[in-house]
C-alpha cells in the first residue's frame, strides 16, 4: 500500500477545510481507498478526478455532516450550518457576476487599483520603516542617537562602550568610499569602517571564512583585514572561494580578505549597500587623512548598541545619560551639553526615519482615500442596481429568508469581488515593488531600497481587501434587509415607509465627490509644486556641463601630489577640443555630498553658538562660476592669484551678504568659521541658489579657494558645446591618460546629477497624479451611475409630465437639479477636507498652497466635466422618452 | 421530507446493505451502486443516504476496529435492521404485485 499514489496536495487540503467533525477518519479512509483502488483499475487521473468530485459532493450534501456533528451539540452544528449557508450565499454571488459582467469587471478593476496602491505604498513603509535590520535579534538593538544630529566622536564611543551596564555590545561605524582592486583596474565601492566587534554583536555568520574580532581592532597595531558584502564576492570576484585568505588592494594599500558576509546582509543601515567592512584602526588610510580616533571635536562616528536581553530600554537611556554627564565633566571643550538618546536603527537613527514615516504615512492616507472612494463608488452603484435584483430579494424574503440573511449574501458578495480585486491589485503591487527595488538612484552612492513585499504587506493587503469587501457591502447590505417585498414584486420602486427627501446613496455621493476633490487637489498640487520645482531658478546653467568625479586620496596620494594632480587634471581637460570653460570644486550645489558651517562676521566677532548663522560651504578653482553659469554681481571671481599662502579670500551669495553682513555690499567684509580661524575677506558676491534642496529658502552659501583649502575629493565640471557623451569619453580618456589607477564616479551631465533632486517631487507627482486620475475617473463613473438610475427611475414620472406638456427645459432640470446639488454639496465638504488637510499636502507637496487660483480653477473644471458628463447621456435619454411607451411599460 | 419512506437513491443503498456481505461500509456501498445502477455515484451521496437511512431506523451502524491497511482509520461498519429488512421486502412486494398487474394486462 505504501508505495501507492497519493491523491493530490490540493484535494487533501480541500478534503481538510470540511467540517466532518468525528467522521473525519472514517470518510477519509474510506476516499482514500476509494481513490487507491480506482488508481490502480482506471488511472491516477480518474482516481484524482473522482477524488475532487466525492470532496465536492460533501460540500454539497452537508447535511451528512450535519447529522454527524449535530451529536457533538449546537456549536458543531451551527458551524456546518454556517458553512453550508456560506456555499449557497458563494453560489448566489458567483451567479450574480456572471448576471452583471460588467458591474464584477469595474468592481474588480477599481478595487485592484485601489488595493494595488495601498499595498505598494504600505510595502514601500514596511520596507524603510518596519523592517528590521538583517541580523540576530534585531529588537535588541538601538541606534545610540546624540541629541544634535545622528553621529558622535569616535573617544565618545568607545566610552560609551567601555562604562555602560546596560548594553551587550556597543558597535561603531562609518560609511567610506573606496578603492578596490586585485591585480585589475580600481573601482570604486562604498564600504564601512567598523568597530572589530561590529559582526560579532550584530551576531551575523560569515558565507565564507570567517570575520575579524574586538581584538584584531587595537590601535596602534594595523590590522589591514576585509570582509567582502556577498554582493560583492558573487558580481566581483565570481563567487570564488580562493578570495578568501587572497590580498586585494583598497586605496592604494594591500588588505587581506578574510571572509565574506551572508547573503541579504547589508550591515546597518536600510538603504545602504556596502561591498567592504575594514576594521576601524584603518581609518587613517582608508580615508587618507588624519586619525580622529582619538579625536573629541570631530564628530562622525556612528554608533548601535545591543540592549541586554533584561534590561529595559528606559533603563539604557539613563545609563547613557549618566555617561553623557560625566564625559561633559571629564572633557567640558569636546562634550559640554552632550545628550544620548535611543531611536529605532536603520535610517541613521530619527535623522531620516522622522521624515520618511511622515512622508509615507501621508501618501497612505491618500492611498486609503483612493479605495474607500472606490468603495463608496461600488456601494452606490449596487444600491441602484437593477429591479431584477430588487425582486430576487423580495422573492427571497417573501419566501422567508431573514433580513440578516439576505444581508448576509450581499455582503458575501461584495467579500468576494473585495478578495478578487485584492488578489489582481497584490500582483499589480508586486510588479510595482520589483520595478522599485530594482530601481538606483541617479547617485554614486549604492542608496537601494529593497521593497519586496514579505508576509506583512500579505496580510495587510488581505486585510485591506477584506476591509473593501465589508464597506462597499454594508450600505447594500443595509438596504438589502429593508426591501418590501410586497412593493418590490409588484414592480414598483418604494421603499418601506415614506419616500425620505435624502436618499442614502445620495450621501454616498456626495461624500464621493468631497473624497474626489481632496485627490485632485493633492494631485494637481502636486504638479503645480513639480512644475514650480523645474522652472524655478537654482543659481546656475547646467545645461551643456559634464561632471566627473574623482579622490586622489582613494589612490593613495598624500597632499602635495593630490594638488598636483588635480591641477594637472584641470589643465588636461581645458585642452579638450570643445571646452569652453573648466573648473573644479570640492563638491557641487545639490550634490549629495555637502558640507555647511557656521560663521562670524567681522563687526560681531563674539557671537554666541546659536546666533551663529549657518551656512553652505564650497571649495572651487578659478572659472568656477563661469563653467557652472554662476552669475557674478559683484567684485571678481576667485582667482589663479588667491595662492596657497595669499590672504584668504571668497565669494559669497546675496543671502551671505544679506545674512551675515546685513548688507548688501559685502566687498571687503571679512568672517570666520566659529571663534577661531582666520578672517577671509569677501572678495565677489553671486546670485542666489540652491545648495541642499529645490524648496529652501534662501540659503547663505560662501565660495573659498580650493588651493587654500586642500580637497582630496573633486569634482570637475567642463563647460562644452559637444554632446555630453562624447565629452564623458573625453574626460574619462583624459584623467586615465594621468592615472589609469584613479577611478572616476558619478561622469555624467550636471542635467542628470541634477535629477536626483527631483527625485522627491517627481515619486510625490507620481503618486498623487496616480491618485488624481484614479478619483477623477471614480467620481465621474460613480455620479454617472447615479444619475442613469434615477433617470431609470422616473421615467414614468417623466412620461407622463411630458404628455401633460412639459417642455424640454423643464425635464432637463429635473434631472439636472439633483445632481448639481449633490456636487455643490460634495465639493462644498471636499473643500473644507483641503482646507483641513492642508497641511498634510504641505509636508509632501514644494511650497503649493491649496488656494493656489489654477489648483482652484482645475477642481472647478473638474466639477464640472464629471457634471455634465454623468448628466448628458441620461438627460437625452429622458428628452426622449416617449410618453406613451412608458406609460405601458408599467 | 420523505418521512419513513424511501427515495430512489435511499432504496438502492438500502438493498445494497442488504446485498453486500460484512464489513459493509461506505466503499463497498458506493461500488455496488455504481455498478448495479451504471451512473456515477458520489460518496457524498452514499453518506446522505445512509445517514437518512440510520435516522430511519432501517440500518444501523458500529465504528470497526482501526486497521493497519487504512493507516489505523476506522471502518464504520453498516448492517440492516429487522426493519430495514422488512421494509426491503414490502418494496419488493409492492413492486411485483404491480408488475404482474402489468404481465397480466399485457397478455
Amino acid at each position: 500500500m505504501s508505495t501507492d499514489p497519493r491523491p493530490p496536495r490540493l484535494a487533501r487540503w480541500l478534503l481538510r477545510l470540511q467540517p466532518l467533525g468525528d467522521r473525519r477518519p472514517e470518510i477519509e479512509a474510506d476516499l482514500l481507498e476509494l481513490f487507491h483502488s480506482r488508481a490502480a483499475e482506471r488511472g491516477r487521473r480518474h482516481a484524482a478526478r473522482r477524488y475532487y468530485a466525492d470532496i465536492a459532493s460533501l460540500w454539497r450534501r452537508p447535511r451528512a455532516a450535519v447529522n454527524a456533528t449535530a451529536r457533538r451539540g449546537t456549536a458543531g452544528r451551527r458551524l456546518a450550518w454556517f458553512f453550508a449557508d456560506l456555499r449557497i450565499d458563494l453560489l448566489y454571488a458567483t451567479r450574480l457576476i456572471r448576471r452583471q459582467p460588467a458591474f464584477a469587471a469595474v468592481a474588480i478593476v477599481s478595487l485592484a487599483f485601489g488595493v494595488g496602491a495601498n499595498t505598494l505604498v504600505f510595502s514601500v513603509i514596511n520596507a524603510l520603516v518596519l523592517r528590521p535590520l538583517p541580523v540576530d535579534r534585531p529588537e535588541e538593538l538601538a541606534f545610540i542617537q546624540p541629541r544634535a544630529g545622528s553621529t558622535m566622536s569616535f573617544p565618545a564611543y568607545r566610552d560609551i562602550r567601555d562604562r555602560n551596564d546596560t548594553f551587550a555590545g556597543v558597535v561603531a561605524y562609518r560609511i567610506a568610499p573606496m578603492s578596490l582592486d586585485r591585480d585589475t583596474a580600481a573601482a570604486r565601492v562604498w564600504g564601512y569602517l567598523v568597530s572589530g566587534n561590529y559582526f560579532d554583536v550584530l551576531g551575523v555568520r560569515p558565507a565564507a571564512g570567517r570575520f575579524f574580532h574586538q581584538a584584531e581592532d587595537q590601535p596602534p597595531a594595523p590590522s589591514p583585514l576585509a570582509v567582502l558584502s556577498y554582493e560583492c564576492w558573487q558580481s566581483r570576484f565570481a563567487g570564488d572561494r580562493a578570495i578568501v585568505g587572497a590580498t586585494v588592494h583598497i586605496n592604494g594599500g594591500t588588505y587581506q580578505v578574510i571572509g565574506v558576509a551572508p547573503r541579504g546582509f547589508i550591515g546597518t543601515e536600510l538603504f545602504y549597500r556596502p561591498e567592504v567592512w575594514v576594521p576601524m584602526t584603518m581609518q587613517p588610510q582608508i580615508e587618507a587623512r588624519k586619525s580622529y580616533l582619538d579625536e573629541r571635536m570631530t564628530r562622525n562616528t556612528m554608533a548601535l548598541g545591543r540592549v541586554k536581553a533584561n534590561v529595559s530600554s528606559g533603563a539604557a537611556e539613563a545609563n547613557l545619560a549618566a555617561i553623557a554627564v560625566a564625559l561633559a565633566r571629564e572633557y567640558p571643550k569636546s562634550d559640554e551639553g552632550t545628550s544620548l538618546g535611543l531611536s529605532q536603527p536603520g535610517l541613521v537613527g530619527d535623522v531620516l526615519r522622522t521624515p520618511i514615516k511622515a512622508f509615507t504615512l501621508g501618501v497612505l492616507t491618500l492611498a486609503g482615500l483612493t479605495l474607500l472612494m472606490a468603495c463608496v463608488n461600488l456601494a452606490v452603484v449596487l444600491t441602484s442596481s437593477g429591479a431584477d435584483r430588487r425582486r430576487e430579494l423580495a422573492i427571497r424574503l417573501s419566501i422567508g429568508a431573514s433580513g440578516g440573511r439576505l444581508r448576509r449574501q450581499v455582503l458575501t458578495e461584495t467579500l468576494m469581488l473585495g478578495v478578487g480585486g485584492g488578489f489582481a491589485g497584490l500582483a499589480l503591487a508586486f510588479g510595482a515593488a520589483r520595478a522599485l527595488s530594482a530601481w538606483q538612484l541617479p547617485v554614486a552612492v549604492p542608496i537601494q531600497f529593497d521593497v519586496a513585499p514579505d508576509v506583512r504587506v500579505f496580510a495587510f493587503a488581505l486585510a485591506i481587501s477584506i476591509g473593501a469587501g465589508v464597506v462597499f457591502g454594508l450600505a447594500p447590505a443595509r438596504q438589502a434587509a429593508r426591501t418590501d417585498p410586497n412593493a418590490a414584486l409588484k414592480g414598483f420602486d418604494v421603499r418601506s415607509g415614506r419616500p425620505r427627501r435624502v436618499a442614502f446613496r445620495d450621501v454616498l455621493v456626495a461624500v464621493q465627490v468631497a473624497l474626489c476633490v481632496l485627490l485632485l487637489a493633492a494631485c494637481l498640487l502636486a504638479l503645480r509644486g513639480l512644475q514650480e520645482a523645474l522652472t524655478k531658478p537654482i543659481g546656475l546653467q547646467p545645461r551643456g556641463v559634464t561632471i566627473a568625479g574623482f579622490d586622489v586620496g582613494l589612490a593613495g596620494y598624500d597632499e602635495a601630489r593630490g594638488r598636483d594632480f588635480e591641477q594637472r587634471a584641470l589643465e588636461a581637460v581645458r585642452q579638450l577640443p570643445g571646452v569652453e570653460a573648466a573648473a573644479y570644486s570640492d563638491t557641487l550645489p545639490l550634490n549629495i555630498d555637502q558640507s555647511s558651517s557656521h560663521v562670524v562676521p567681522d563687526d560681531r566677532p563674539n557671537l554666541a553658538l546659536p546666533e551663529m548663522i549657518g551656512v553652505s560651504y564650497y571649495r572651487v578653482s578659478p572659472d568656477f562660476f563661469r563653467t557652472l553659469g554662476i552669475r557674478l554681481l559683484q567684485g571678481r571671481e576667485v582667482g589663479p592669484l588667491d595662492a596657497l599662502h595669499a590672504p584668504a579670500v571668497a565669494v559669497v551669495n546675496e543671502a551671505f551678504a544679506r545674512q551675515v553682513f546685513r548688507t548688501t555690499n559685502a566687498l571687503g567684509r571679512r568672517f570666520r568659521y566659529g571663534w577661531s580661524g582666520t578672517w577671509t575677506e569677501v572678495v565677489g558676491l553671486v546670485e542666489d541658489g540652491k545648495y541642499l534642496t529645490l524648496n529652501e529658502p534662501p540659503r547663505p552659501a560662501v565660495f573659498e579657494a580650493i588651493v587654500q583649502h586642500y580637497s582630496s575629493t573633486v569634482v570637475l565640471s567642463v563647460r562644452s558645446s559637444l554632446p555630453p557623451d562624447d565629452v564623458v569619453r573625453a574626460l574619462r580618456a583624459t584623467v586615465a591618460r594621468l592615472d589609469p589607477r584613479l577611478p572616476l564616479y558619478e561622469v555624467q551631465s550636471l542635467e542628470s546629477m541634477l535629477g536626483f533632486v527631483l527625485v522627491p517631487s517627481r515619486v510625490a507627482s507620481v503618486a498623487l497624479g496616480a491618485f488624481g486620475v484614479l478619483a477623477f475617473l471614480l467620481a465621474l463613473t460613480g455620479l454617472y451611475g447615479v444619475v442613469t438610475t434615477a433617470v431609470a427611475r422616473r421615467a414614468r414620472e417623466i412620461g407622463i409630465r411630458v404628455a401633460i406638456g412639459a417642455r424640454p427645459s423643464q425635464v432637463i432640470r429635473l434631472v439636472v437639479w439633483r445632481t448639481i446639488a449633490l456636487l455643490a454639496i460634495g465639493a462644498a465638504a471636499g473643500g473644507l477636507l483641503v482646507l483641513g488637510a492642508g497641511r498634510v499636502l504641505e509636508s509632501i507637496v514644494y511650497d503649493a498652497s491649496p488656494r493656489d487660483p489654477w489648483v482652484l480653477a482645475g477642481v472647478g473644471l473638474m466639477l464640472i466635466v464629471v457634471g455634465t458628463f454623468s448628466c448628458w447621456a441620461p438627460v437625452r435619454r429622458a428628452l426622449g422618452v416617449n410618453p406613451t411607451d412608458a406609460l405601458r411599460s408599467q | 421530507m420523505k418521512g419513513d419512506r424511501l427515495g430512489e437513491f435511499e432504496e438502492f443503498t438500502l438493498l445494497a446493505v442488504c446485498a453486500l456481505r460484512p464489513p459493509i461500509y461506505g466503499v463497498p456501498v458506493q461500488r455496488f451502486v455504481e455498478d448495479a445502477t451504471a451512473r456515477r455515484v458520489s460518496m457524498g451521496a452514499v453518506y446522505a443516504a445512509l445517514g437518512r437511512l440510520e435516522d430511519k431506523g432501517f440500518v444501523r451502524s458500529s465504528m470497526g476496529e482501526p486497521t493497519a491497511e487504512r493507516g489505523g482509520k476506522p471502518k464504520r461498519l453498516f448492517q440492516v435492521t429487522p426493519l430495514g429488512l422488512r421494509t426491503a421486502k414490502e418494496l419488493r412486494r409492492v413492486r411485483e404485485k404491480i408488475w404482474s398487474a402489468i404481465e397480466e394486462g399485457r397478455s
